[in-house]
């Protein structure tokens, strides 16, 4: 599940979870308050966009070349 | 694209097997019923992605030792502490005295640490690609702030070898839905060189259902043109190249090794092992290869590698569940026989 980042000092972040804040590290990818991002055991690794379905419009239409 | 859904309830070619390398695949197929959603002439075949699963006795022998040690404590995620080694598990042990404490992140070793400063710390650092980028940010924090009382016993994996196994010991995949937080790490072309020498397609894939329903309906797409290409099916979180910044991290730390895998023996290039200049931050990680499982009839071995479905083992429901497993698949949330129990998945 995605957490929004709350707040960043240095490499850590404070991110929620749908209302669970918990504290994060974000020395692997720069982050800012309102990211939505990829977190695993405790540490940020991707920083998300906020809407998938059109990055993956272009991957069906090549699916569907095929 | 709207009719995926149907296509792969619909197929009715000749038969497609499917290995799902991660054991978050494993687990989120189990829990969506995607199996159910899907023509039986699509098989698929948990593969070897469970971390726990793949970690061999001696390295669990090794962290029981190291618990039992005066002043030293051994912290871990909380699978590991119920797997057994060759006669017991951590759980055992805490019982007898032995010195184990859980944590959600690596990074909260740090904590304990400064807390506690006569003591020292011993992480089982398992995991794949993912994970031990989470390792390399807690060597990064040690090393930097100086930090004496910090260990990890390493029984990292990565992908690309054991993927090679799968493919040229195994035989009949047709494709593979990849790992999605590996690729997050790594990127996606981690898989070209694999899906050109063997003419396999792979989907990398996000967790959600509709993300892997998509990502086989790709791969069977794939398979019937005889495409052996790779898709990128979880770009929101995926690039080709990954996360570089992460990638350097290990770099730093880490370096390749033969790594000894549940079910498989040791695999060259297969594993991570802290360089040279780190190994006084290691607990005695090198050479643990050796496997005795814990109950003699157990088949984890080769439902690890897709050989065996859960149920065909004996034990499977019957000496074995999620309350008295007794091999690492079981254990696991992301263990391929746990998965089966637990959803009652059959197929």
């Amino acid at each position: 599940m995605p957490g929004k980042v709350i707040s960043v000092r240095g490499t850590k972040a404070v991110v929620d979870f749908a209302g669970n804040r918990m504290n994060a590290e974000a020395g692997l990818v720069a982050v800012k308050p309102g990211d939505s991002v990829l977190v695993h055991a405790g540490c940020i690794l991707q920083v998300l966009p906020e809407d998938e379905a059109n990055i993956l419009a272009d991957l069906f239409a090549e699916l569907e070349d095929l | 694209m709207k009719d995926y859904r149907s296509f792969l309830k619909e197929y009715d070619g000749p038969l497609i097997r499917i290995m799902e390398i991660c054991g978050t695949h494993t687990a989120s197929i189990a829990h969506c019923g995607i199996v159910s959603l899907i023509s039986s002439r699509i098989q698929l075949i948990s593969g070897p992605g469970c971390p726990v699963c793949v970690t061999v006795t001696e390295y669990i022998d090794r962290l029981i030792t190291l618990s039992l040690t005066p002043d030293t404590v051994v912290v871990t995620f909380g699978d590991m502490i119920r797997v057994s080694g060759s006669r017991q598990s951590l759980q055992d042990v805490r019982s007898e005295g032995g010195q184990v404490r859980m944590v959600y992140s690596p990074l909260d070793m740090i904590g304990l640490a400064l807390a506690e400063q006569g003591k020292t710390f011993v992480f089982a650092a398992i995991g794949f690609e993912t994970t031990t980028a989470v390792y390399a940010a807690l060597m990064d924090e040690i090393v930097h702030a100086g930090i004496a009382n910090i260990r990890i016993l390493t029984s990292l994996k990565t992908m690309p070898r054991v993927i090679e196994w799968v493919c040229s010991m195994q035989g009949g995949i047709d494709g593979f839905l990849a790992p999605g937080h590996v690729s997050v790490i790594t990127g996606s072309d981690l898989f070209l060189p694999l899906s050109e020498k063997y003419h396999v397609p792979f989907a990398v894939a996000g967790f959600e259902g509709e993300q892997i329903l998509i990502a086989l309906y790709a791969l069977v797409k794939m398979i019937s043109h005889g495409d052996g290409k790779v898709m990128n099916l979880y770009p929101s979180a995926v690039t080709a190249g990954g996360n570089r910044t992460a990638q350097n991290r290990i770099d730093t730390y880490f370096e390749p090794c033969d790594a000894a895998w549940r079910g498989m023996g040791v695999i060259p290039d297969s594993g991570m092992v802290l360089r040279s200049e780190y190994l006084e931050y290691d607990a005695g990680s090198r050479d643990l290869f050796s496997d005795h499982s814990h109950h003699p009839e157990c088949r984890c071995a080769g439902v690890i590698t897709g050989a065996l479905k859960p149920q065909d083992c004996p034990l499977f429901g019957t000496l074995c569940t999620p309350d008295k497993p007794q091999g690492a698949c079981m254990v696991s949330t992301e263990g391929s026989c746990y998965s089966y129990f637990v959803n009652r998945r059959n197929a």
